[in-house]
């Protein structure tokens, strides 16, 4: 009879402490855990520090692959992605630039088969006015939706998802990955991918993609289109639209250690004024 | 059947050789009272642990609830693009409001949130409640609330004058950085009489009302 007592209370024993340990090893992972959050940010300050401060050969020689090093205990990954390879919707009612960028963006809107009404609709968001363009959708047509027209430009990518004609998911997340509302709005090509120059070949023809895909090749080849190629005034407007040198980088830092990761986006503007500082929003 | 037990022959009597089976009655008594004695000390150890257990978990689902508190608070802060700004009622300041990049709902947007201390049904305590709202597109702001039972919410700021913490809507101009301090009651207090001897953590946190060092320049 004792035995089977016996049994009983180290099993109690045995499954009690291994509970207790449990608890135990959870709140140390809880401590452990916001320590290193703690650490983490003095560390991110440092590299905004960096950011806020660094020169073009420095961002030219970081973006050229993803960096990964180690920072005391913390495996650090920098990456930077030039923003003016995507879209710039934030501009689709700039006066130098929004003809082109709404020819591009609507071309992108075809491709991926969006309603026709689609780009009207975002062109009535981003105006002043509420008065509607053919298919388009003002104030009036997002009642009872807790929706407005903002009546100015995007602000982020995602608010384009509350516009009419925008409203379909999968298709929507196609189209992300090649917009954007941060920088110049012109593209450099260097950086420019496949899908973007598709876009202009449905702008422009197949003849300027292929110049554009030469000057993509060879950089440091000046930024020259042939005059056979386009008229003048469509080769002015396509000439306003590319850029010699990047601007505006999205900059990923991941800070990585044992049990914890943490992933923050900024936007960096880069000032090319001797002793400025650049401009660095953090945005995730 | 004799005296000197229930099962043992009795004296005298020719043993068979066979050893004796079963107990007699003093030992059954003896492990009985034993084990009576063992479970009673063993439950009451049980019951302990069972508080202990029952007492870190609490103690640990409050502190999770206050470092997300402070991590969702600073992480709004630190993608801030404006500074923070105070909220009054009834001639305190009562919340504070912050604009940044954030997350509404599935949407990474540049949203406008408020954390506000709002007396609850029985106005002796506060929740603290977040709305947010979408910046210029008229989305309809959400409100959650992220603790109940907070009692005194204070914010405060550094005087030199008065060498010490003053509460803020006694200082004409905003300072720079602001003391948030409250009680966060274990439980919640039966009646309004209860609460100062109700068991409460004292939580502080700071906000700094400078936009994020970065943004700034």
């Amino acid at each position: 009879m004792a035995l089977p007592f016996a049994l009983v209370v180290t099993l109690a024993m045995v499954i009690l402490a291994s509970d207790m340990g449990i608890r135990t090893q959870h709140l140390f992972d809880l401590s452990r855990k916001s320590l290193r959050l703690a650490e983490s940010r003095s560390l991110q300050r440092k590299m905004e520090r960096i950011l806020i401060a660094i020169n073009r050969p420095g961002i030219e020689s970081l973006s050229a692959s993803e960096r990964a090093f180690r920072i005391d205990q913390f495996d650090v990954a920098i990456s930077f992605e030039v923003m003016e390879s995507r879209i710039n919707i934030s501009r689709l009612n700039d006066l130098t630039l929004g003809p082109q960028i709404q020819g591009l963006f609507g071309a992108l809107l075809k491709r991926e088969r969006l309603e026709a009404r689609a780009l009207p609709c975002a062109m009535d968001w981003v105006d002043a006015d509420d008065e509607p363009r053919q298919s388009g959708a003002e104030k009036n047509d997002y009642i009872g939706e807790d929706v407005a027209p903002r009546n100015g430009p995007f602000e982020m990518v995602d608010e384009l998802s509350f516009v009419r004609g925008f409203r379909d998911v999968s298709a929507f997340d196609r189209l992300r990955p090649i917009l954007t509302t941060f920088g110049s709005g012109r593209i450099y090509l260097p950086a420019a991918p496949d899908e973007l120059l598709d876009l202009f070949e449905d702008v422009y023809g197949p003849a300027v993609r292929n110049n554009l895909d030469d000057i993509r090749r060879n950089p440091a080849r000046t930024i020259q289109l042939p005059a056979a190629v386009l008229a003048p005034q469509a080769q002015q407007f396509l000439q306003a639209m590319l850029l010699s040198a990047p601007t505006t980088w999205l900059v990923r830092i991941r800070l990585s250690a044992p049990t914890f990761e943490i992933q923050s986006e900024y936007v960096l503007t880069l000032t090319d004024e001797a002793g400025g500082y650049n401009r660095l929003v953090r945005i995730a | 059947m004799n005296r000197a037990g229930l099962f043992r022959p009795a004296a005298g009597r020719r043993s068979t050789g066979v050893a004796p089976a079963g107990f007699t009655l003093i030992e059954l008594i003896l492990s009985v009272s034993l084990m009576a004695l063992l479970s009673a000390l063993l439950a009451g150890l049980f019951a302990n642990c069972r508080k202990t257990s029952a007492a870190a978990d609490t103690a640990a689902a409050r502190l999770r609830t206050e470092a997300l508190l402070r991590e969702s608070i600073q992480s709004e802060v630190d993608l801030s693009y404006s500074s923070v700004n105070f909220e009054s009622a009834d001639e305190r300041v009562r919340g504070f409001a912050i604009k940044s990049y954030g997350s509404f709902g599935p949407h990474r947007l540049k949203i406008y949130s408020r954390y506000l201390f709002q007396p609850d049904e029985t106005a002796a305590l506060y929740q603290l409640v977040r709305h947010v709202v979408p910046e210029g597109i008229g989305v309809r702001e959400t409100k959650d609330i992220l603790m109940d039972n907070i009692g005194d919410p204070v914010f405060e700021a550094y005087s030199e004058a008065a060498a010490g913490f003053v509460p803020l809507e006694t200082l004409p101009v905003p300072p720079d950085m602001v003391r948030v301090r409250f009680r966060w009651y274990r439980n919640r207090p039966l009646s309004a009489g209860d609460i100062p001897a109700s068991p409460f953590d004292e939580i502080v946190f700071f906000l700094s009302n400078e936009t994020a060092s970065a943004s700034r320049l």
